[in-house]
């Protein structure tokens, strides 16, 4: 049985080092300090105590994770990636970023009628019509259910209110 | 006591408002349900929302009212957390490990019936346990203080940590990233900010829900789309017929219900542990116990009995303090004081004494919920199921617009939505890179109550911690002696699952 | 068969409130922003008086429940709104004149904020166990110095509306004390019960719910319901200690007609019925004062709470 040196727990192990390394570094310049009160610390336990565990912690079971699981058998394989997963995975995640930005800037209708349609369309096998629809629809009934019957609040469309008597629409 | 509980059948029977109240629980139970199936509407909103509407009822009809909502949103998030991946709430993430395998193998109505019937046999069982002992939880709940709260949550961590799959190292490694990230914010004691890197938006922390929804929905989600059209085709033949619970299935599920509603019941007397570690430790426990543990997370049907029981059991004496002492142990028990006293009644000592029968009253609409409930959930469940036999390629895109309102939904905060992307990608890449998240989402859940506690323990020990413990504080003392005893029993029992996983997976190197 | 009437009344109306008649300002629901969770006093007075305002305002008023950084989330929310009257934040006079001492925040709370009115407020009271020896504030003062700053008094939040006034009125008794914080006023309670700490502050409604297991030390205000404590102001600590103002405050920029429309309406409820109703059973006062008057307090209270701060923090 070939033992290897780079193994995905060697790695991720001395990732996990890597991080606990920059923790530690970290620490006094991103914690505030605790006023005192009355002479005494206004904080029973010191703030930089969790972080200070959570760093020994990383680098303990990253060299751990390091020196004994990195030829482990068990959940210790490099994952099994196509190029068309990739392809498909990837784009996904371009969609959702793009999706996050308009759903903000857009509101959440538009965004999402957008998503909607772009995504069926790109996973295949869907009727246009009903694609179409369902883009329509479905942000529609959540929107009008989240905002005019639950009273939360969904990004409207920023230039133009959009309304139906008294009830917000998109 | 016993005459006021006597007096509670006349009250609730025989006022005439019987039907009225029941109309209002089934109400609220339908409302709470539809909002707690919609990921980031919290039952706490829902209740929020509501409690209004019930100012102008009569407080027997108004209150059953927004307990009804209460428990339907408990049970609401299960629902998409086992058709699609998506918790609804915290203590929905255990479901998320059985539900979504058992739905794609065509039993999505199956796991739905399950999850009702252990929740409403749990939660049935811990009312009772409520009605009967409200004295001596009322006592526990005094005695348990942040030194014991301390105690209890660190000795959740590590047995939920310790029977996760996979390596002690990338557990630890989990545990730790978990502490990690419930670190950036405010500390819970002082709020000082830490790791804010000067982001105002991270002062607050990183949100729960969406975190959670990034971590379950989004990888599944992802990995569904890894292969596109073709393989969908194949997948909408399984779903010719849905299957039901058989009655035989259900009776294998008795053992882990019932511990489940005892791990629950325990915890629900706990003030300040919750439905999430409770239904973590059950489903721990319910692996555990099994002689199968490798079957979990694949699609058991204890793997979803386990956690549902355990988070609905805790609902009965949660509410223990509240109706005793007047004291609100979380927010849910903060908005029904709030209901409470805009009725005109005030929860507390004074009460039980004074009005002791409207109170067992209410808890015994408590009990007829759970009855309302199980036939209103029967009716409902295969509206549900039918859900997710739409094709695939209009369901994951709909998941995705869901999944991102609810985030949105849950802080107002449009900084979420990118928290939510993130810990989206981070959730795909560690599933790949077959690590547990499980002990990842308790540390980042327990590790603020954890520290809150242990620094109060601090100020109260202040005159020396040791002596504290020991002499005024014995229970904690207990536990913390029982935490070590305990983790080693355990992590020597998933050591021996390793060793057995390594020597089948050698073999079949070999 | 009335009851079951008034649950569909009540739900015709939670679903039509967005409904109601258009008017110039407001002519669409008004969002309140609340910068703490759900099921505090804040969240509760916000549901009553926003279920009965809608009558005198012509439009509702929606709560937003923002909670995060201890009030800073939602606070900044606000400040960074369009405004145009349509967005308000609720919030009380401790992060709103305090906070900005102790935290560096992305806004200034005095400059960026105008009052439009204070809706109530709610007077904090000294209690410990009716079984304990302490029958008066000096008593606790007394056994504080004496166990030399280690005795163990509670509170529900840091720099929270029971830490302060319990800050203040150690500093005026010059003593210390070990002070252990509790996630919120219900643990705090608890804490106070089992015996954990000795004495805390906390407000009548909650109190009055303890009955006869508690025993009132010392009020900010006149207290007839828990048998007329002496005042704090009595004893010779001036300057309304223990009170939390709940406010009511819009960006600075909001156009004035709107703010007066505004106090207008919530003038016009202090007479309502329900409202009384409803608050009495809430057990909280209606003490309503005008915006440009509580701007005046306001400045003072953010002076002295510099003060305060100042004389706690140099140790």
């Amino acid at each position: 049985m070939k033992k290897n040196f780079l193994t995905p727990n060697m790695i991720t192990g001395f990732l996990s080092v890597l991080i606990g390394i920059f923790v530690i570094i970290k620490i006094p310049s991103e914690i505030e300090k605790p006023v005192l009160i009355f002479g005494q610390s206004s904080s029973e336990i010191d703030p930089e105590l969790v972080p200070l565990i959570v760093a020994i912690m990383l680098i303990i079971f990253g060299s751990y994770t390091m020196i004994k699981d990195r030829n482990s058998l068990i959940s210790n394989s490099w994952p099994n990636l196509t190029r068309s997963m990739l392809k498909n995975v990837g784009f996904t995640v371009l969609c959702l970023a793009v999706y996050s930005l308009l759903f903000n800037s857009l509101g959440f209708v538009l965004a999402s009628v957008l998503l909607i349609f772009i995504l069926s369309q790109y996973m295949g096998d869907v009727s246009h019509y009903i694609s179409i629809s369902l883009a329509i629809l479905f942000p529609l009934i959540v929107f009008g259910v989240f905002v005019n019957i639950m009273h939360v609040f969904l990004p409207a469309f920023p230039l133009y209110e959009v309304r139906i008597g008294n009830y917000l629409i998109m | 006591m016993l005459d006021s509980f006597l007096n509670s059948f006349p009250i609730l029977f025989g006022s005439g408002n019987f039907f009225t109240i029941l109309f209002a629980v089934a109400l609220g139970l339908l409302i709470g349900l539809f909002v707690g199936a919609l990921p980031g509407l919290t039952t706490l909103m829902a209740m929020a929302i509501v409690l209004p509407i019930s100012f102008f009822m009569d407080p027997l009809v108004g209150i059953p009212f927004l307990i009804g909502v209460y428990k339907g949103g408990i049970f609401g998030g299960s629902i998409p957390a086992i058709l699609v991946s998506l918790p609804g709430t915290g203590a929905s993430v255990a479901t998320t490990f059985d539900g979504p395998p058992l739905t794609k193998q065509g039993k999505g109505r199956k796991a739905l019936e399950t999850a009702l019937f252990s929740s409403v046999i749990a939660d049935f069982s811990s009312d009772i346990v409520t009605i009967l002992l409200i004295g001596p939880i009322a006592l526990v709940a005094l005695l348990i203080g942040p030194p014991e709260l301390a105690a209890i949550l660190f000795l959740s961590i590590l047995i939920i940590s310790s029977t996760s799959n996979g390596s002690v190292g990338k557990n630890m490694i989990m545990l730790a990233v978990g502490l990690l990230i419930a670190l950036i914010g405010q500390d819970p004691i002082a709020a000082l900010t830490r790791f804010t890197f000067d982001v105002f938006e991270l002062r607050a922390g990183i949100p729960l829900l969406p975190m959670l929804i990034g971590l379950f929905a989004i990888p599944e989600i992802l990995i569904n789309i890894e292969s596109k059209a073709k393989q969908f085709v194949q997948a909408k033949l399984n779903l010719k017929k849905e299957e039901q619970l058989t009655w035989k299935e259900f009776l294998g599920l008795r053992k882990t219900i019932f511990r489940s509603t005892i791990i629950g019941t325990t915890i629900g007397m706990i003030p300040g542990v919750g439905q999430v570690v409770a239904a973590f430790v059950g489903y721990a426990a319910a692996k555990n116990a099994s002689p199968n543990p490798e079957k979990f997370g694949k699609g058991e049907l204890e793997g979803i009995a386990a956690p549902e029981a355990a988070n609905n059991a805790v609902n009965g004496p949660t509410l223990v303090p509240l109706l005793t002492l007047g004291i609100p142990g979380d927010n849910v028990t903060a908005i029904l004081l709030g209901a409470f006293v805009a009725h005109g009644l005030r929860p507390g000592p004074q009460l039980m004494t004074e009005q002791g029968s409207i109170v067992f009253a209410i808890l015994l609409c408590m009990l007829l919920a759970n009855v309302l409930f199980l036939i209103l959930g029967y009716f409902t469940m295969p509206l549900f199921s039918k859900v997710v036999s739409i094709k695939k390629s209009y369901l994951l895109p709909l998941t995705i617009v869901f999944a991102f309102a609810g985030s949105f939904v849950f802080r107002h905060n449009p900084a979420d939505l990118y928290f939510l992307l993130f810990f989206g990608i981070f959730g795909y890449i560690l599933r790949k890179l077959e690590f547990d998240v499980t002990p990842l989402v308790m540390a980042f859940i327990l590790a603020p109550s954890l520290e809150y506690a242990f620094g109060q323990t601090l100020s109260l020990g202040d005159d020396g911690l040791l002596k504290y413990l020991l002499l005024e504080r014995p229970i904690a003392a207990l536990i913390i002696c029982a935490t070590p005893i305990i983790t080693w029993k355990l992590w020597k029992r998933s050591k021996r699952l390793r060793d057995v996983a390594t020597e089948v997976t050698s073999n079949q190197v070999k | 068969m009335k009851n079951l009437l008034k649950i569909f009344i009540g739900f015709l109306a939670m679903l039509s409130i967005s409904g109601l008649a258009k008017a110039d300002y407001p002519e669409k629901p008004i969002t309140m922003v609340i910068p703490f969770g759900p099921g505090g006093s804040h969240d509760l007075n916000a549901r009553v008086f926003t279920s009965i305002i809608p009558q005198y305002l012509g439009n509702a008023i929606i709560v937003k429940l923002v909670p995060g950084a201890s009030g800073q989330t939602g606070t900044a929310m606000v400040a960074q709104a369009k405004p145009d009257g349509y967005t308000l934040l609720f919030t009380h006079n401790y992060v709103d004149q305090l906070q900005h001492h102790v935290k560096k925040l992305p806004y200034k709370p005095l400059k960026d904020f105008v009052t439009v009115a204070r809706i109530n407020y709610a007077a904090a009271c000294m209690i410990v166990l009716s079984k304990s020896k302490y029958k008066s504030v000096q008593d606790v003062f007394d056994t504080a110095k004496a166990s030399g700053g280690k005795m163990k008094l509670g509170h529900s939040g840091m720099w929270g509306a029971t830490m302060v006034p319990m800050a203040q009125l150690l500093s005026w008794g010059k003593v210390q004390a070990n002070l252990t914080p509790y996630k919120g006023g219900g643990p705090m309670v608890k804490g106070l019960l089992s015996g954990d700490v000795e004495a805390v502050l906390h407000f009548p409604s909650v109190i009055k719910g303890q009955g006869s297991k508690v025993r009132t030390l010392g009020c900010g205000a006149k207290e007839k319901a828990l048998g007329n404590p002496p005042t704090f102001d009595s004893l010779g600590f001036t300057g309304q200690i223990g009170y939390m103002d709940r406010i009511l405050v819009a960006p600075a920029k909001t156009p004035a007609d709107r703010i007066k429309k505004l106090q207008d309406a919530l003038a016009k409820l202090k007479g309502d019925k329900t409202f009384k109703k409803f608050m009495g059973r809430l057990g909280e006062n209606m003490e309503f004062m005008n915006g440009p008057d509580y701007e005046k307090v306001r400045a003072e209270k953010s002076k002295n709470y510099k003060n305060l701060v100042k004389q706690m923090t140099k140790g």
